[in-house]
């Protein structure tokens, strides 16, 4: 199979380049990450996160033929040939296809990924009905691989001030749970031109995330308890 | 005692006014458009006569109003986005606003102020 990988080594003071590689293997049956894998064999200078290999550690997410793919679950034989392999578009690499997650975290740790609650804690635990449990379904499975935000124009263009819809699918994760008591404060934070108001809606989240979520409904879900607060 | 840190409270507003603007545009212009079609052809004096009625003279400055606000909330957007020097994109900003506010000034002389 053909491949083309960007390459960047900050040690050699070249500036990042593609590298075009074949290898012998059978796509059948094979994810993007054996490939990955023989390729690391062949030149180990080839840089790339993994851990889990089944898609639940997120640390593989890389830019496949345009695309924001987890390599431990794209399978070889879809992708068009040359395979071209980038890091995640829009933040700092450091090597090969690592990227520096930093501006991801960031945003994520902006808007309290934790319960708020001032009650006492319970003796065992915080219950909920099975009606409120399902308030948070497709919003609590994100393992934030950062797909999606990095899908996302709005956060190349301001990594800085806009939640992202990882942040933003979490956000509401947390708005949704009935055991948190802190939405009011979570509105306050995200009622911002910036934060919440940068997401257009064009769902670049929706079709990069590898685990089918919807942060782009998540989004509209905030802005409708906005309007609501503002009406 | 927990400090919070709020946003500027301000995107919720635009953003509304964005999706009225929208629906404003696309049912009164939707419905002037259409008739306009089936009322046609039209001459001069008929137009005139036309517009002598409040209703349509209010209609089409809603319509133009609304097209003005969504137009200044679009390029607000795009200048955000894509402009980061702030004095350039400030300059940008009083410049789209004073094309947009003349586009009233003239919509509302040419619909309220040619009939006498």
């Amino acid at each position: 199979m053909k491949f083309r990988l960007y390459r960047f080594q900050p040690e050699s003071n070249q500036p990042p380049c593609m590298q075009d590689v074949e290898l012998d293997i059978d796509p059948a049956g094979k994810m993007l990450l054996d490939a990955l894998l023989e390729l690391k064999a062949k030149d180990d200078t080839l840089a790339f996160r993994r851990s889990c290999r089944e898609g639940v550690c997120g640390s593989d997410a890389v830019n496949v033929n345009g695309r924001n793919v987890l390599a431990c679950i794209t399978p070889l034989a879809d992708l068009k040939q040359p395979v071209e392999i980038r890091p995640l578009p829009g933040l700092p690499v450091i090597r090969d296809f690592v990227v520096d997650m930093e501006p991801f975290f960031r945003q994520y740790k902006s808007i309290k990924p934790w319960l708020i609650n001032d009650d006492p804690e319970p003796e065992r635990e915080r219950l909920q009905s099975p009606e409120e449990r399902a308030e948070i379904e497709g919003a609590y499975e994100c393992i934030l691989c950062g797909c999606c935000t990095t899908a996302c124009p709005s956060f190349w263009w301001h990594p800085d001030r806009f939640v992202g819809p990882a942040g933003l699918l979490q956000a509401w994760r947390f708005i949704a749970d009935s055991r948190d008591q802190a939405t009011e404060e979570r509105l306050d934070y995200l009622e911002d031109t910036y934060r919440l108001y940068r997401c257009r809606g064009i769902m670049n989240c929706v079709e990069a995330c590898p685990k089918g979520l919807n942060p782009t409904e998540s989004i509209g879900r905030i802005k409708t308890l906005l309007v609501r607060r503002k009406v | 005692m927990r400090k919070p840190i709020t946003g500027t409270h301000s995107g919720t507003g635009w953003w509304l006014a964005q999706r009225v603007s929208a629906l404003i545009l696309f049912i009164a212009g939707t419905g002037l458009l259409l008739g306009f079609w089936f009322a046609a052809p039209f001459d001069f004096a008929a137009w005139q006569a036309a517009f002598r009625h409040t209703s349509l003279k209010l209609l089409v400055w809603l319509v133009v109003a609304s097209l003005c606000l969504h137009a200044w909330i679009g390029l607000r957007d795009v200048l955000m986005d894509y402009m980061k020097p702030v004095a350039l994109r400030l300059t940008a900003n009083v410049l789209v606003l004073l094309v947009l506010a003349l586009c009233m000034v003239w919509t509302t002389v040419i619909v309220w102020g040619s009939d006498g």
